[in-house]
């Protein structure tokens, strides 16, 4: 059990918790215990080992708290202030009188996503704006095309109110993630909560791959597959392009291990890339599986990366955090990193990223989760990214 | 736009055609159109606005939409937006055709958008305003279905009287349509120049345009008016002489008037006494000059006018920019994605050209409406890929049964229509379809497991000019499907009165819930053993205005279909455990009361069941483990069914299988389902106490397998004091029936409850309880 906490003299305080003790109501209470540092708590967001039985853990935290508005996901490992862990239960929490919270969930009807991301985004009207306002969104990345949870949630809440959050996990199971909502254990659901501070929130979003090679056009894809690239089997070229190693053409759980450090980038106008994660291929049709839209007629580039570009990345995502606070010194962060960069980091280099998290906010606490996709929506519209660190600065 | 390829923003189009093409209605048109637009751009804003109203817009929180200042943005009288969370932002707009309908983007900061970039959107505007169109005309032929025939004759002339004001609009699309049907550019390019003319009063008219060869000079592509001695078509003339020149190297539209026209004009000839020229753009870059001349005196062009030449000009740019991929975009939009056959546009399309050009009494189109069969099992129980994988297979073989000449169309989901070009009467037709029928009925092979499916089909011949004979089919179609899948029917006049009559129903029932027309009697469920009222059933009736109250067998089958039942259901449901609830708490005792509530097939497929059963227990108080819920045993061997029944019985529910004796339930699956209950039909308890010796077999197997797999048996249906006795004799421990008690309201339900629930001097005073009039026997 750890705790790390930041309290301001404006009265707005940030508290992470965390608890790897195996029965779920030991480390509900332990991680809330400890998050719940100050008095008046808004806020809990709960990062936690989808092994664990959620319905105990819950019961656990909300004994604690009495009760405080909760949003929280499974994941494929938490982050906390001291490093990253897997099993264990991270709970963040947001207090004082500077803070404001709303919450809502939505279960994803009949596949539609966008209605999700509509409904949870209703919150944010019950948050009142003061300094900054973020709407933290966690939702099933395993449910369909994610970026329509976030053109839901900006039909409702517009450009006033950036979009921030991360796709539950199960640790690469790629089974059933779980939503966290209040005292309610949720399946294929969007969770959200509106956060208000009378401080500022900076979102600093990077992901540290370079492009391979020529572009490719995207001439057949539907309903998250890309079936050809420059009008030939996806696969074929994508195999051409990047070259994989023997096993990764024949066997697919080779395959996917391969392109979670190859993914897609989709050209934007400003030059710069969206990535995709490759999620599988189907060595019949030679088509490409994906878990966001890629579509036809667009432009994209295979990409690789290293561990020296993605901890690059990392700093960037964090120096751009901060720069947003305007001068203020962060009271925490969250940190919604693609489980692909773990991929890439091992153990050791996710000890280190978080150490570099931590470090560049100036000793401030630290909460977050390895996802299966990361929500960021600050300039235009689109907000969805994969294989990508958002990192959210609170002050 | 730096490091973008020039291909970019055709495959933004493509992209934006594809997307758009695929909305089914005005509203997701609008909306897909205005964020793929704002996607596209990377800009925080966009929005569509007409006749001085916002009809979509994103950026803004819902609730906050800056009306006022996107009116005036759009109108061009606002240099910026001012955009809450972004600051300020540069606007682009875009024509939505000739109505002052407008697509608006606005994005972060002060660099202003590109040429390419808002010729982008323009192309998207013009992608959506014939999208719109179509839809539109879709929305009204929908209409019209619904509609009887009166509204129907209303909404065609609104259609005509739209159609005349929209004469520039069909102009242009049937330029786009020329391109689309891949006519020789030059062909399309005299199009536009024949346009321009007919809608410009023009009297003569000039397309000429840079030649590639010579960029000094400027070739004449296309001409009308002028004499053709002087101005053959592919003479040259220096770049920069006349109007047109003059067009080319300024890259704005240019006008003159009176003598200044005469002294200068070359490009539509000197006798001119105005002219106009505007601009013809090739991937961004000027290329040619579209221009128009008057030989009347004092011929002035409105900004109007002007704004009509620019959208002609516009056409030639794409025509010359896009056409091959403009070309291979529509063709997308117009033909189904999965299965490659035109979709329901095309299809409309080329009915109306085979009605249109109809010729022999014994060579008339006719439609084949097809509908299939079980698809949605396929789709339920081996995922939406394997039901992709077949529909792709339908498409083939479909495509395989029909003649050079015929169409054959998904409209979506699992439904087909095939046009059949010339048939000599309906025993082609016939014939056709049931070839159609034949090559569906061999199984299908998906991921490797043999499926079988039907389909059903509606044929439609008109006999006459002005008949509707899509919709005509499709209601073919569901007589086929009501009377059995797997069957063809040909349309008559008879159809449509029933189908007006289905509609009438469903109407009536969505006024029914929205008016709660709907309430619950209650019957008590009885102890054979001491007479005690332990439980209630709750039964649905529906109080309909003209036909008096209604028992659910008249009109379930409709809310099914409709989907009415869902919020049916949880207001039965809601009413129900409210009621119970209150007896419970007031009556007191253990046990509680039970009570009992019947679910249909829908609404056990409904995966929010569970949730909405929780939420009504949680709010009425009723103690979850006495609410039993009632499913038919058809619903039993539903696999669905399985899953949603282990999840109702998790949660605390009991589960009771109505009518027990009168379905297939097997045994294995009465065993391995969660039941606790099974309630004997009537049939078997009819026959007991008449004093015949085989009397009884069939209810003593029922109470006997009910025991042996430790379930409860409740007898329906019981009217005569031997009977209960008798049931009572075999094991069977508790009862209902008119012989305890008539369904009865609530209030009534309630005082009996109040009164001590029913020993035997109370069962007969609920005996005398006012029955609810014209319920049948339950």
């Amino acid at each position: 059990m750890s705790a790390t906490s930041i309290e301001t003299e404006q009265r707005r305080w940030f508290a992470v918790g965390q608890s790897n003790a195996r029965d779920p109501r030991i480390a509900g209470d332990e991680a809330a215990a400890a998050a719940l540092s100050g008095d008046d708590a808004q806020l809990l967001v709960v990062f936690c080992s989808h092994t664990h039985d959620l319905e105990r853990l819950l019961e656990a935290i909300n004994r604690r708290s009495g009760g405080v508005p909760l949003i929280g996901c499974s994941t494929a490992g938490e982050i906390a202030t001291h490093g990253p862990g897997d099993a264990g239960v991270v709970v963040t929490a947001l207090g004082g009188p500077g803070f404001s919270a709303s919450t809502a969930s939505a279960h994803i009807a009949a596949d539609d996503l966008r209605a999700a991301g509509a409904e949870v985004a209703g919150c944010v009207a019950a948050c009142p704006e003061r300094g900054g306002r973020v709407l933290l969104l966690l939702t099933d990345g395993l449910a369909g095309d994610q970026q329509e949870v976030v053109r839901g949630a900006y039909s409702v809440v517009g450009a006033s109110t950036p979009l921030v959050g991360g796709c539950a996990g199960d640790d690469l199971e790629m089974r059933l993630t779980y939503q966290l909502h209040n005292d309610r254990v949720l399946t294929h659901a969007v969770v959200g909560a509106a956060l208000s501070s009378d401080g500022a929130m900076g979102i600093g979003v990077r992901h540290g791959w370079r492009r391979v090679g020529e572009p490719v056009l995207v001439t057949r894809s539907a309903n998250n597959r890309v079936y050809t690239l420059n009008d030939r089997r996806a696969l074929d070229v994508y195999f051409e392009h990047l070259d994989p190693p023997a096993d990764a053409r024949r066997d697919p759980a080779a395959f996917t291990r391969y392109a979670l450090r190859h993914p897609l980038g989709l050209q934007r106008r400003s030059g710069e890339e969206h990535v995709r994660f490759v999620g599988e291929a189907d060595f019949e049709d030679g088509s490409l599986g994906f878990i966001a839209e890629v579509p036809q007629g667009g432009l994209a580039w295979f990409m690789e990366g290293d561990e020296d570009s993605v901890l690059a990345a990392t700093d960037a995502a964090c120096t751009d955090a901060l720069a947003s606070l305007q001068g203020s010194s962060p009271l925490g962060a969250f940190a919604f990193d693609c489980i692909a960069r773990r991929g890439i980091l091992g153990d050791a280099g996710i000890a280190a990223e978080i150490e570099r998290v931590a470090k560049s906010t100036g000793g401030a606490p630290v909460s977050g989760f390895y996802t299966y996709g990361e929500i960021a929506r600050t300039r235009g519209q689109s907000g969805f990214h994969n294989q990508t660190l958002v990192v959210l600065a609170v002050a | 736009m730096p490091g973008i390829g020039e291909s970019w923003s055709t495959q933004q189009l493509t992209e934006f055609v594809t997307m758009v093409g695929a909305c089914q209605d005005e509203e997701a048109a609008i909306r897909d159109g205005i964020e793929r637009a704002a996607e596209a751009l990377e800009a925080e804003v966009a929005a569509v606005i007409r006749d001085g109203d916002v009809l979509a817009s994103i950026g803004f929180p819902v609730s906050d939409v800056p009306v006022a200042k996107l009116i005036l943005a759009a109108g061009e009288e606002l240099p910026a937006l001012d955009v809450p969370g972004v600051g300020s932002c540069v606007v682009v707009v875009a024509e939505l055709g000739d109505d002052g309908g407008r697509l608006l983007v606005a994005r972060h900061g002060q660099e202003c958008f590109s040429r390419q970039e808002a010729n982008l959107l323009r192309g998207m505007a013009r992608v959506l305003t014939l999208t719109l169109q179509s839809l539109h005309t879709l929305a009204a032929e929908r209409l019209l279905r619904i509609q009887g025939e009166r509204q129907a004759q209303e909404n065609a002339e609104l259609l005509r009287t739209l159609r005349e004001r929209q004469a520039l609009l069909e102009r242009l699309s049937r330029i786009q349509r020329s391109i689309v049907r891949r006519a020789k550019l030059e062909t399309v390019l005299d199009t536009i120049v024949a346009g321009a003319s007919e809608l410009l009063r023009a009297d003569a008219v000039s397309l000429r345009m840079i030649d590639p060869q010579d960029p000094g000079s400027m070739v004449l592509l296309a001409v009308r008016g002028l004499d053709p001695e002087r101005f053959p078509v592919g003479s040259r003339a220096p770049l920069g002489d006349g109007i047109a020149g003059r067009t080319i190297l300024a890259e704005s539209l240019l006008v003159v008037h009176g003598d200044h026209a005469k002294a200068r004009e070359v490009s539509v000839g000197r006798d001119v006494t105005g002219a106009m020229s505007a601009p013809v753009v090739e991937n961004g870059r000027v290329v040619g000059a579209l221009t128009v001349g008057s030989r009347e005196s004092d011929r002035i062009y409105t900004d109007t006018e002007q704004e009509v030449l620019l959208a002609f000009a516009e056409h030639a740019s794409l025509a010359l920019t896009d056409s091959k991929n403009f070309d291979a975009a529509v063709h997308r939009a117009l033909h189904d994605l999965l299965t490659g056959l035109p979709n329901r546009a095309l299809f409309l399309d080329h009915l109306e050209e085979a009605v249109t050009h109809t010729g022999a009494p014994d060579a008339r189109p006719a439609v084949l409406f097809l509908d299939l069969d079980g698809f949605k099992r396929v789709n339920d129980s081996m995922g939406h890929a394997a039901g992709d994988e077949l529909l792709i297979e339908v498409a083939r073989r479909l495509t395989r049964c029909i003649r050079p000449g015929d169409t054959a169309a998904r409209f979506g989901g699992d439904e087909f229509a095939i046009l059949l070009d010339a048939v000599a009467g309906e025993d082609e037709a016939n014939s056709i379809a049931e070839r159609v029928m034949s090559s569906l009925r061999k199984p299908f092979v998906v991921q490797s497991k043999e499926v079988a499916i039907t389909a059903s089909v509606g044929i439609a011949v008109p006999s006459g000019p002005g008949e509707d004979v899509l919709r005509d089919a499709d209601i073919a179609m569901y007589h086929a499907k009501a009377a059995g899948k797997g069957r063809v029917a040909t349309f008559d006049p008879g159809m449509h009165t029933d189908l007006l009559e289905r509609l009438g129903l469903e109407a009536d029932l969505a006024r029914g819930v929205t008016d709660d027309e709907f309430f619950l009697v209650y019957q008590p469920i009885v102890s054979l053993e001491s007479g005690a009222v332990v439980g209630v059933e709750a039964l649905l009736r529906w109080r309909h205005p003209t036909r008096g109250v209604l028992a659910p067998d008249s009109f379930l089958a409709t809310a099914e279909e409709t989907g009415l039942i869902h919020p049916i259901g949880r207001r039965t449901l809601r009413h129900a455990c409210t009621d119970a609830a209150r007896w419970q708490a007031s009556v007191g005792g253990a046990p509680p009361l039970l009570l009992a509530v019947n679910l249909s097939v829908n609404q056990l497929r409904n995966p929010d069941l569970v949730a909405d059963v929780a939420g009504i227990l949680s709010e009425s108080g009723l103690q979850r483990e006495t609410l039993i819920l009632e499913i038919t045993e058809t619903m039993l061997m539903d696999d669905l069914g399985g899953q949603a029944l282990w999840r109702l019985k998790e949660f605390g529910a009991q589960i009771a299988v109505d009518d027990f004796g009168t379905g297939f339930s097997s045994l294995q699956y009465l065993s391995r389902l969660p039941i606790d209950i099974l309630k004997m039909a009537k049939p078997f308890v009819d026959g007991l106490g008449t004093g015949r010796r085989d009397e009884s077999p069939l209810a003593r197997a029922i109470v006997d397998v009910g025991h042996s797999l430790g379930l409860e048996v409740i007898a329906e249906g019981i009217e005569r004091e031997e009977q209960a006795a008798h049931l009572h004799r075999l094991g069977c421990r508790l009862g209902q029936g008119y012989f305890f008690a008539r369904p009865a309201e609530a209030d009534a339900i309630g005082a009996l409850l109040a009164a001590g629930g029913m020993t035997e001097a109370r069962a007969r005073g609920a005996r005398e309880l006012q029955p609810w009039r014209g319920t049948s026997s339950a």
